[in-house]
């Protein structure tokens, strides 16, 4: 069973980490001032999130870019079918690379971590959960599931949050390598985070893997919770 | 490790039997087997025992093993989690 591993080292992460936090909607104003392309009617937009997005899509199609690549979320992608009409926004979802870089993402992979108690031999078990896109803030959210398992969790329940859509997923793999254990993805981790459509993050004793898809399918579209 | 020549099955260990040494080794590592399909397999290396979730979306994994189809002795095992 193919399987892909990332590992990557929690200190280095850490260290290395930014928040890829988008910045200030800087499009706003400009939107007022931009000519549509042809056959396309402004409509105003009272969520800042879709203002945003719609206003990067409009500067991509004048090829002016606003920001650096990676740096935003909501980097639009849009393109004129030949018929001319406008073709529907697939929105970026975070990759696992940003995912892993993200100060909130990463305390929540620790807080897991410790309790999942990897220093007790009678009651170390997986811990994980569900890191949620705020679409209108853009901000990371965590949901924690409940872990009793001593090699698995279940994720396939989440809570849905107002707004947000489910990013990725995380759990922890505790049991130590000393004694035999694999740290990485397993091949029901791989063939799960495929069927849920969101990446795997996984914190173990020898730093960071991940496995599945490198962002949400289909991007951040669709609806709450697991894209369909 | 011994090869099993096609066509070559007497002197085998038979399933039940090679479960059993397999089912003795997981349950001294996974404190809950209840939630793992179990699939056999007699391959040219031996006998293949797999522990795999049963639920298809569900994060974890178990033990594998490739068991000497003659002697019994577990020549690879893996413990995945």
């Amino acid at each position: 069973m193919p399987r892909e591993t990332t590992p990557s080292s929690p200190r280095t992460a850490v260290r290395g980490g930014t928040a890829p936090h988008a910045p200030p909607c800087v499009g706003l104003a400009l939107f007022t001032c931009l000519e549509p392309p042809h056959g396309v009617a402004l409509r105003v937009i009272d969520d800042p999130y879709a203002a945003r997005c719609r206003v990067a899509n409009l500067m991509e199609f004048f090829r002016k870019p606003i920001r650096k690549a990676g740096s935003c979320h909501s980097q639009g992608v849009t393109d004129r079918v030949s018929t001319g009409k406008w073709r529907r926004n697939m929105m970026k979802a975070p990759t696992i690379a940003e995912l892993l870089a993200d100060p909130v993402v990463l305390q929540a992979l620790e807080k897991a971590w410790l309790d999942s108690l990897p220093e007790d031999p009678h009651h170390r078990h997986e811990e994980g959960g569900w890191i949620y896109l705020d679409m209108t803030t853009l901000e990371y959210a965590i949901r924690r599931a409940i872990g009793t398992g001593q090699a698995s969790v279940d994720l396939n329940s989440p809570p849905i949050l107002p707004k947000s859509v489910i990013v990725a997923t995380f759990h922890t793999h505790p049991n130590p390598i000393s004694e035999g254990w694999e740290s990485g993805p397993s091949a029901s981790d791989t063939t799960s985070a495929r069927l849920l459509g969101v990446p795997c993050l996984i914190r173990a004793e020898d730093g960071y893997h991940s496995t599945g898809p490198d962002s949400r399918r289909g991007g951040l579209t669709g609806v709450p919770g697991f894209p369909l | 490790m011994s090869t099993i020549p096609i066509g070559t099955t007497d002197n085998l260990l038979s399933g039940d039997q090679v479960l059993s040494i397999a089912e003795k080794d997981a349950r001294t590592v996974y404190r809950d087997l209840t939630i793992y399909r179990i699939q056999l397999a007699l391959e040219t290396d031996g006998w293949h025992v797999d522990y795999d979730l049963k639920d298809p979306r569900l994060k974890g994994g178990g033990p594998h093993y490739v068991i000497d189809a003659r002697t019994g002795a577990i020549l690879s095992k893996r413990y995945e989690q």
